[in-house]
């Protein structure tokens, strides 16, 4: 009665405050949810991707190449500084497990039609994190059978999801393609690079 | 009855006095500021944006780097559809030459981003030399992770407001 500024506030107030509070600490809760979410599934994906790559390299010889088709590639792009090995089938199961896997009822390298890799864009250790960034005539080079593949960026396109035509080159091309998620952070598009076959020649040794 | 009137008056003055010696009600104070959501945005993004660089792990180039072998180049010799490796025959290196490369001749389809009309795209599809495999969609290879971030700023903004409405503690 005296001092009006001690009384309580109400209930509702206290409520909304408590509420607002809470609020806020979801909030920042779930927007940093997907920092730590590329940073779990960079961790999961990296062991398995650098066992991978060494058993590949260990069977991949001078002595004797890997002659087992089954048992993957290698793929390596200069200016990305990548070099990941990409198992058979673009399953979500490989794809959480390598971050990247061959599209299987594309072409092999050494068939013709595009070979086409599928891989991560920001999550599982976001292999094609730069993939927009590759120019007309950067190299990609596949390791496969024994035998480097060479091949020269052309183009890429954006395209929805369900356009998968882009996939089917005209009879007697040769050429690879690398798709991924497009926007960064987003499953709307997907980012399509595409190049062309342009030389053959025994895999390096490792 | 008079002295109680007296006593009123008398209990009335001290409290007339103070009631005049007061100064005009200051305003209340503002509230108190709410977390600056700005600075807040400002930092996560960068952080978001750059955490896939951060967090990749090192590709140790041992070959990717270097040059491609140079293969024995045989003119005139294109590469044969078939891997001889994988046939057993004796491996020759084989290049295809440059001029005889064919470069990739895509249908012509659509851009996504102008999102043309319907007719057009059905028969960029029917023109697709080949018939496809009966896949749904390519594969999945990203995450929406700008859903979770939006919806934590909308979550941190309608709890400012929240606590805007009820005021000072």
């Amino acid at each position: 009665m005296i001092v009006y500024g001690i009384k309580d506030p109400p209930p509702l107030y206290r409520i909304l405050r408590v509420l607002g509070t809470l609020l806020i600490i979801a909030g920042i809760v779930l927007v940093l949810s997907p920092l730590g979410w590329v940073a779990y599934t960079a961790m999961a994906v990296g062991p398995t991707q650098t066992a991978a790559l060494a058993a590949w390299e260990r069977a991949a010889t001078p002595a004797g190449p890997a002659q087992n088709p089954a048992a993957g590639m290698v793929v390596s792009i200069p200016r990305l500084d990548l070099r990941r090995f990409v198992p058979e089938g673009a399953t979500p199961d490989h794809l959480r497990r390598f971050g990247v896997g061959r599209i299987t009822w594309t072409a092999l390298p050494a068939s013709p039609g595009l070979l086409g890799i599928a891989g991560h864009r920001t999550t599982y250790g976001a292999p094609f994190f730069r993939l927009d960034t590759l120019r007309r005539g950067d190299a990609i080079f596949i390791d496969y059978n024994g035998r480097r593949y060479r091949y020269a960026v052309m183009e890429s396109q954006v395209v929805r999801p369900e356009q998968m035509e882009v996939l089917a080159a005209p009879a007697g091309v040769r050429g690879i393609a690398l798709v991924t998620c497009t926007p960064a952070y987003s499953a709307a598009y997907r980012l399509v690079v595409l190049g062309t076959l342009r030389g053959v020649s025994d895999s390096p040794a490792p | 009855m008079a002295s109680l009137m007296r006593g009123v008056r008398i209990a009335s003055i001290p409290l007339a006095q103070g009631v005049t010696t007061f100064s005009p009600t200051p305003p209340p104070p503002p509230p108190p500021p709410g977390p600056p959501i700005l600075p807040i945005i400002g930092i996560l993004l960068p952080i978001l944006i750059a955490a896939p660089i951060l967090v990749a792990q090192p590709t140790p180039p041992p070959e990717a780097v270097a040059p491609a072998p140079t293969p024995v180049a045989t003119p005139g010799v294109a590469v044969s559809p078939v891997d001889p490796g994988a046939l057993g025959t004796p491996v020759t290196p084989v290049v295809q030459p440059a001029a005889r490369v064919t470069p990739i001749v895509l249908p012509a389809v659509p851009r996504a981003i102008a999102t043309p009309a319907a007719a057009p795209l059905a028969q960029a599809v029917r023109a697709a030399p080949r018939i496809l495999p009966s896949r749904q969609v390519l594969p999945y290879g990203g995450a929406n992770l700008w859903m979770p971030f939006a919806g934590g700023l909308g979550l941190i903004s309608l709890g400012m407001v929240l606590r805007r409405l009820a005021g000072p503690p």
